[in-house]
């Protein structure tokens, strides 16, 4: 008796374990779909937090020429467009942000920064060793309705500070 | 993290056998070791999708007791919903990974209004350890095997890390007594570091050398491609792909070695078959034998007609193409090798022996060659387009100095990969490391230990270092 | 079932073999010992920041963060610190290019090893429509100023210049036909000066730098003796004075190849017979100076760097001449070394580098009253570039 009640419960208590652990990997697919939707945030915490985790709270916006000269991009057809701009010509360091109106600009966006990148990397090919170090750690992220393209030492720090201000 | 990378071979291995070493056998630890490394080595990778796979390691190990139990208590039933359910479960994860952008994107192309969907990333090995699963869950139900009590030892097996990402797909009834016990001893040790310096060889040396001939004809454009330089593409593509790929086998292999494990050979001298038949016998065995056992002999196999037959060797390489990738080009690559096998099998039959056997050597490897084009092209347009070259339409000449140039590039690493792709130097290997002279001995190990630094230089310098493989 | 029996207590049953003992335990041994050796004098040896032979920022030690791992970043940056701080680095990699060598490779990360050392950048392939794009905005300017004299003068590069010094049958981009093609794109007021088949006349002098993609000064000097009737100079000098100013120079095509079996040496050409004294700013330093050369350069990375210091946004070069002709460049950096041979026929010369330059070129033109325009470029960088139209539509 105590045998066969033994023996139903292995069966049972496997099968159980087992749907549950299908259960918990159908939540990890859909939330994994779900993440790259990402979360909601306003364009202005997001500069804040972002330029803040690099240190460059000093610096100020470049106008809307700048974005349409280095990127191509008219800032008129997004949400809103926020570009920090290199010092001089001897400087790489950068940050955009972008948050678009529509996600099928996303794909346009990421173009738009690595031919942004190709220039730069092929402008300093040759002349900048630490420029050309830090083009190549660029960070370039997508989330939610956002794009974020930071040329930085600090730039891993940014972009952790990005994913951070989604709620 | 490849196996060809300074950091696989100066950091992790090192650190991982080291740890291996010395931890006993007691209690399981080396195992548990082997699946820490492992789950070490896939986060790397994935640092995500090392959920996914846990998750999917537990469901076939909760699912395999199961079985086992539902069997035991005379549940058939039970026994075969249980199975068929799990392995729906791990058909559905692969096929969503794999396939859902690619449905999707041509669902969409075939409707008026698009279904937005953002492509998600293919999970490493998914392919691998997947099939791996299915095959236990399978084994298990039909009582081949039985159902492995042991989490750490089940999860070691699933993901062990020298075939977790390219295969060999280790069955499990083909290691079961090993994961029990294994012998670890110093020559083992050696025999297995032999086995991964060759296939680290094969694999920079020659598989990244031919890759990057093949990538610079590639970028030439039809216009600028002659019938010579066209065929040299091929043929360096059907090196590039060989060496890369048995390369990798045998670097797991012999990691598998220096852990104590022993696989099954993964190839067997592909390009040395005189049928597309025998081809597929020699290449990437353990996958068209996997296919075999749990999908062509479920379905009918050639029993039930020739109609029936045909059907089956159809269904069987589409799946094989489709298991290569989701695109049209690989469905299209496996439905060409079904047609030509169903060719041979019942239309050429015993014809094709009675050619001499340079003949059947000829037509074979230009089959492979051209089903290599297929395969390796991102269109199917680009695929006719270039085979059309290679016969003298839309090229630029029978030859050019640009042909002329490649053919003086992969003159020595393209005669040295034509060798080595015959049994010939491997049967020459024994006679010096196995020789009583202890002189031949230490010239045997001279030679792999001048491989081994010699790719180490390669890597170092790794501007080029793809490998083919991870993405399926 | 137990499985956790420690098998190395079990007698071992072993097949018996003749012979092999040696070779693995060789095998083993050794194996274990180089990957041993490598990876403590790893540990041991200390970092370096900068790679000399690569002009490369070297990749040191990644910090770790939740974020990074996530994303993958933390376990990329730490395999590219442990293979860019791998012991003897540079050795390997001369000894990677000494094997390719061995075996017939001609062509190392996208670079030639021709006749005589020379390494040759393939040209890369241009995007048409941005070429086209250009080509207009060039044309509109050049019809906004029907007065000014606009030239252009692209140089091809050493792959078409130097042919045949590459590898037999290699291939690259024929720049031949882009010159035509920029021809043809070109207005009809606008004067293309054309110096490939002069230069070609004279390709053993050394119009190009073995280890680097720019041309030499002799090669400037050679498309300066094709181009002045085009420029409407008149009796060009032709007596120069040569002063060479390092023998030690290894360019980027060194690093990027890791061939390092050659130097250049770098010189300058001071012109005879003439006065001429002038004074040079630029956008990055205002202060006047007398000299178009950087003599600090030759102890940086980058000895082409004597030329003017690099490429700047803006270089304004003021001469005592009085020929009332200014001279606006839009230029790369083969200008550096030619623009140096313009300075004895113009009043002025500004050297704008559109790349960097991102003011209003209108207000330059009337400020300065230019009088002539050229655009220099490589031919390689023209068909590349991806600013000068904006520069030149200055919004």
């Amino acid at each position: 008796m105590m045998e066969k009640t033994r023996e139903k419960w292995g069966y049972k208590k496997w099968g159980y374990i087992r749907n549950g652990l299908v259960v918990l990997l159908v939540l990890f697919v859909i939330l994994d779909l779900w993440g790259g939707r990402g979360g909601d945030a306003d364009m202005e915490t997001l500069v804040a937090e972002v330029t803040k985790a690099a240190g460059m709270e000093g610096g100020r916006p470049a106008g809307a020429r700048m974005v349409k000269r280095f990127y191509g991009l008219n800032p008129g057809d997004y949400e809103s467009v926020v570009l920090y701009a290199p010092a001089d010509n001897m400087d790489a360091r950068e940050l955009l942000i972008v948050k678009l109106a529509t996600p099928s600009q996303r794909e346009e966006v990421e173009k738009a920064v690595q031919g942004r990148l190709d220039v730069q990397l092929d402008s300093f090919d040759g002349y900048g060793a630490e420029q050309t170090a830090l083009l190549e750690a660029h960070v370039l992220r997508a989330k939610g309705d956002y794009v974020l393209y930071i040329v930085h030492e600090r730039a891993d720090e940014a972009g952790a500070a990005f994913e951070k201000a989604f709620r | 993290m490849i196996f060809s990378s300074i950091f696989f071979i100066f950091v992790f291995l090192p650190v991982v056998l080291a740890v291996y070493y010395l931890v006993p056998f007691r209690y399981q630890l080396k195992n548990l070791v082997l699946l820490l490394a492992s789950l070490v080595f896939y986060a790397w990778g994935e640092p995500v999708y090392v959920i996914l796979m846990l998750l999917g390691i537990g469901i076939n190990f909760a699912g395999g007791l199961e079985i086992e139990n539902y069997l035991q208590s005379g549940r058939e039933r039970n026994a075969k919903v249980a199975c068929i359910v799990i392995v729906a479960v791990d058909l559905a994860v692969l096929g969503f990974y794999k396939y859902y952008g690619f449905v999707l994107e041509n669902v969409n192309a075939v409707l008026p209004f698009d279904i937005p969907y953002h492509e998600l990333a293919l999970p490493i090995g998914i392919s691998f350890y997947t099939f791996q699963t299915i095959s236990y869950i399978i084994d298990v139900y039909r009582q081949k095997v039985g159902a492995q009590r042991s989490f750490i030892t089940f999860g070691a097996y699933v993901c062990m890390f020298p075939q977790l990402i390219a295969g060999p797909i280790v069955r499990y009834s083909d290691v079961e007594k090993q994961l029990a016990k294994r012998t670890l001893s110093v020559e083992k040790f050696g025999d297995g570091a032999m086995w991964f310096l060759r296939g680290l060889g094969k694999k920079v040396l020659l598989a990244n050398t031919m890759g990057s001939v093949f990538d610079a004809i590639m970028a030439l454009g039809a216009a600028n491609t002659s019938v010579l330089t066209a065929w040299i593409g091929c043929f360096a593509y059907t090196m590039q792909i060989y060496f890369d790929f048995g390369g990798y086998s045998d670097m797991a292999v012999g990691l598998g070695k220096m852990l104590g494990f022993e696989f099954m050979k993964n190839f067997d001298y592909p390009y040395t078959a005189k049928s597309v038949t025998e081809f597929w016998r020699r290449w990437h065995i353990s996958l068209s034998s996997w296919f075999k056992e749990y999908v062509y002999i479920p379905l009918g196999g050639n029993r039930g007609g020739t109609k029936k037959a045909v059907r089956n060797l159809l269904v069987v390489w589409a799946l094989t193409g489709l298991w290569h990738g989701a695109a049209w080009n690989f469905i299209f690559w496996g439905l060409y090798y079904g047609i030509i096998l169903c060719v041979e099998k019942y239309i050429l039959k015993e014809g094709l022996a009675k050619l001499p056997a340079v003949c059947r050597h000829v037509y074979t490897m230009v089959l492979v060659m051209l089903g290599w084009v297929l395969f390796s092209s991102p269109t199917l347009g680009r695929a006719l387009s270039y085979t059309g070259t290679m016969f003298g339409i839309g090229g630029s000449g029978v030859a050019d100095a640009t042909g002329l140039y490649f053919l003086g590039t992969c003159l020595v690493p393209g005669t040295v990969s034509a060798i080595l792709c015959a049994p010939l130097v491997y049967k020459w290997i024994p006679r010096i490391t196995r020789a009583r002279e202890w002189y031949k001995q230490v010239a045997g190990a001279v030679i792999y230990i001048g491989i081994f630094l010699v790719s180490t230089a390669y890597l170092v310098n790794a501007t080029y270092n793809p490998f083919l493989y991870f993405r399926f | 079932m137990r499985q956790d029996q420690d098998v190395r207590q079990e007698p071992a049953k072993r097949k018996k073999k003749k012979g092999g003992r040696l070779f693995y335990r060789i095998m083993a041994a050794s194996f274990a010992g180089i990957v041993l050796l490598f990876a403590l004098a790893g540990i041991v040896l200390p970092d370096r920041g900068y790679s000399e032979e690569e002009k490369r920022v070297l990749a040191s030690f990644p910090e770790a963060s939740w974020d990074g791992i996530q994303k993958k970043d933390y376990m990329e940056d730490l395999e590219s610190y442990v293979s860019d701080q791998f012991v003897l680095r540079d050795a390997w990699i001369r000894f990677k290019v000494q094997c390719d060598l061995l075996v017939g490779k001609r062509e190392f990360n996208g670079i030639y090893l021709g006749k005589d050392k020379y390494l040759i950048q393939i040209p890369g392939e241009p995007d048409d429509e941005n070429v086209a794009r250009n080509m207009q905005a060039i044309n509109q300017f050049a019809g906004r100023y029907p007065e000014l004299r606009v030239c252009m003068m692209i140089v091809p590069n050493a792959a078409c210049v130097m042919e045949e010094y590459l590898p037999k049958g290699a291939p690259v981009r024929d720049q031949e036909k882009d010159v035509e093609d920029l021809k043809g794109q070109l207005a009809e007021n606008i004067n293309y000066i054309d110096v490939t088949a002069s230069m070609r006349g004279h390709v053993q002098e050394g119009l190009y730098y073995k280890t680097d993609h720019h041309w030499t000064s002799k090669g400037a000097l050679r498309a300066f003796e094709a181009a002045a009737e085009g420029l409407g100079i008149e009796n060009p000098i032709t007596d120069y004075e040569v002063y060479t100013v390092t023998n030690d120079f290894s360019g980027t095509l060194s690093s990027k190849s890791g061939y390092h079996k050659v130097k250049d040496s770098i010189q300058v050409y001071a012109p005879k017979g003439t006065e001429v004294k002038y004074l040079v700013t630029d956008s990055d330093d205002v202060k006047e100076r007398p000299t178009v050369y950087d003599k600090e350069a030759l102890n940086g990375k980058d000895q082409y760097q004597v030329f003017f210091g690099g490429n700047h946004a803006l270089v304004d070069i003021r001469t005592t001449n009085r020929t009332s002709r200014s001279l606006l460049v839009f230029k790369d950096s083969y200008a550096n070394c030619f623009v140096p041979f313009l300075l004895p026929y113009y009043d002025e010369i500004i050297m704008v580098d559109p790349r960097y330059y991102y003011d209003n070129v209108q207000m330059l033109v009337s400020n300065k009253k230019v009088t002539d325009v050229l655009f220099l470029y490589n031919m390689d960088t023209f068909l590349g570039d991806r600013s000068i139209a904006d520069v030149l539509a200055g919004e």
